[in-house]
């Protein structure tokens, strides 16, 4: 006759077993086994029914440290499993992805997989990119994230391989990897659409590929993207892991207002104005989302409309006409949102928005577009301090944005979300 | 367990159940049973720490089980493997010099101790 304060700790044992039922039941079933025989044991050397029932449990420890210890084991033997039957299967997938990646077009918004594996190819630099590279940006700004990024960006030494594993297992496992920690945003648990008991299969035998490539692997079945937060790995939708930067563009509206309008002050602000205007409290504004992003729809529709609203920095009132290849626009958040990654915008099914406020940009969108707008904006700077005429390396730096930054390995972008 | 301390004892639990097995195959509880009354009463592995250590040696490989319902309650017994017969007398052998090595080494410091172990 099984006790009820046994069957509440097997229970409460099977609930932070992270395995199929069918071992959380043998477990269950065999601990309960010991349970019993234990406490007819204790029960017979005198002990009272209650006394022997809490001895046997104490034995047992804690309930949540068991499980783990379970799981655990569980886990690394079914790696092992992998390794062992997998191996073509791994290598010739191995393969397959990084010709897929090697050949992916461009111009279609270099996907995650290919940025890892471009920065792959280049180690070292994604971390930490040397100030001059062609093409700044995606650096953490903090201490505790630049050192998670590096992590990230160090190639997995064990490979890595995950049949049907549970979405936290392998976090879990990944995380033991990286030496990182990985938590889940609780906000989003139990969240629409949310499922974090989705079973991942990931088979990389041969490739030892990056951190991030790995994480991206792990969070796509799930749809869910991550961010960084004090030193570990945020995992949450990919609209909460948008951050919100300020960017002060002031030196380029002035140099639109002051080419259209012709006030006479010479350039101001100069190529650095961004710096102090640049990312603005970073981790303490996750999650925050919705600051005004609607307007976004607004911006990249209205067009010269909205220029006038912005604050009266334009007054050219771009146009519309010219169709998709053709656009004129003093619209510094149309520019942006036109040209960097379309699809990530609120218009277009994103989650991104863009405003322009006076002379401040506020934007909100994942790690990777951050970097790109940075990029953009440097070469905007840039060209616009060349004397009017002299094209040589403008055109070539303007191509950039539109070739992604999974050109340059300055710009992995830390915290891209995996392609929808 | 305030025979031996962990750190002392950590290493050799593995070879601890591996010893016990070698005489037949035995449930989780029995296996228990039987390293204390072999340790006299020193070694008394906690239920907790048996039973992921039980399945970790089965992952590796070492023990197998078997589920036996004949008594008519479930249970599952653990057997030694080929694997683990000879994981078991590698280390043996090893333990045995290794013990014979630390003996030598504290010679010198044994009579200061009440009760060498």
């Amino acid at each position: 006759m099984p006790e009820h304060d046994f069957e509440l700790y097997l229970s409460l044992l099977s609930r932070f077993l992270r395995l199929k039922a069918v071992q959380r039941d043998e477990i269950a079933d065999e601990l309960r086994d010991h349970l019993e025989a234990r406490l007819e044991e204790l029960a017979a050397r005198g002990l009272s029914r209650d006394e022997a029932i809490k001895a046997a449990l104490d034995e047992f420890g804690d309930a949540a440290e068991l499980a783990n210890h379970f799981t655990h084991v569980a886990h690394v033997r079914k790696r092992r499993i992998i390794m062992r039957y997998t191996f073509g299967t791994a290598a010739a997938l191995a393969a397959a992805i990084l010709i897929t990646t090697a050949f992916w077009p461009e111009s279609k918004q270099a996907p995650v997989r290919v940025m890892a594996v471009v920065e792959a190819q280049d180690p070292g630099k994604g971390a930490a990119p040397a100030t001059k590279l062609p093409f700044p940006g995606g650096i953490g700004d903090n201490s505790d994230k630049a050192v998670v990024e590096a992590k990230l960006s160090r190639r997995l030494e064990e490979g890595f391989e995950l049949v049907d594993v549970p979405l936290r297992d392998a976090l879990e496992s990944l995380s033991e990897q990286l030496g990182v920690d990985i938590i889940i945003d609780q906000s989003i648990v139990g969240g629409e659409g949310i499922n974090l008991d989705v079973q991942v299969s990931v088979q990389i035998r041969r490739t030892k590929i990056s951190g991030r490539a790995a994480l991206d692997l792990v969070l796509e079945p799930a749809k869910l993207s991550y961010t960084f937060r004090d030193g570990l790995i945020m995992v949450t939708t990919p609209q909460n892991a948008n951050q919100i930067q300020v960017y002060n563009v002031r030196d380029l509206v002035r140099q639109a207002h002051d080419s259209y309008g012709g006030s006479g002050t010479p350039m101001g602000g100069a190529p650095g104005m961004m710096g102090p205007g640049g990312p603005m409290g970073h981790s303490s504004m996750l999650s925050r989302g919705g600051s005004g992003g609607m307007m976004m729809a607004g911006m990249v529709a209205g067009g010269g409309a909205h220029a006038e609203s912005s604050g009266g920095m334009g007054g050219m009132g771009g146009g519309m006409g010219g169709g998709n290849a053709i656009r004129e626009t003093n619209s510094l958040a149309e520019l942006i949102a036109t040209t960097i990654d379309p699809a990530s915008w609120d218009g277009e099914g994103g989650h991104g928005s863009i405003i322009q406020y006076q002379e401040l940009l506020v934007v909100k969108n994942s790690q990777t577009v951050h970097g790109k707008i940075r990029a953009l904006l440097e070469m905007m700077r840039e060209t616009a301090q060349r004397p009017p005429g002299s094209t040589a390396g403008a055109p070539a730096g303007m191509n950039m944005p539109a070739a992604g930054p999974g050109a340059a390995p300055g710009a992995m972008p830390p915290g891209a979300p995996p392609r929808r | 367990m305030a025979n031996f301390s962990p750190e002392l004892m950590r290493g050799s639990l593995d070879l601890m159940v591996l010893s016990i097995l070698a005489t037949g195959s035995k449930y989780g509880y029995l296996l228990q049973q039987e390293l204390r009354d072999a340790s006299r009463g020193l070694v008394d592995l906690q239920a907790g720490t048996l039973y992921p250590l039980l399945h970790r040696l089965e992952s590796d490989k070492l023990i197998r089980c078997k589920w036996e319902a004949s008594t008519g309650r479930r249970r599952k017994w653990y057997e030694l493997t080929e694997a683990g017969r000879k994981r078991l007398s590698a280390q043996a052998r090893e333990w045995h010099a290794y013990a014979e090595c630390i003996r030598a080494l504290l010679a010198p410091v044994a009579d200061a101790l009440p009760r060498p172990v």
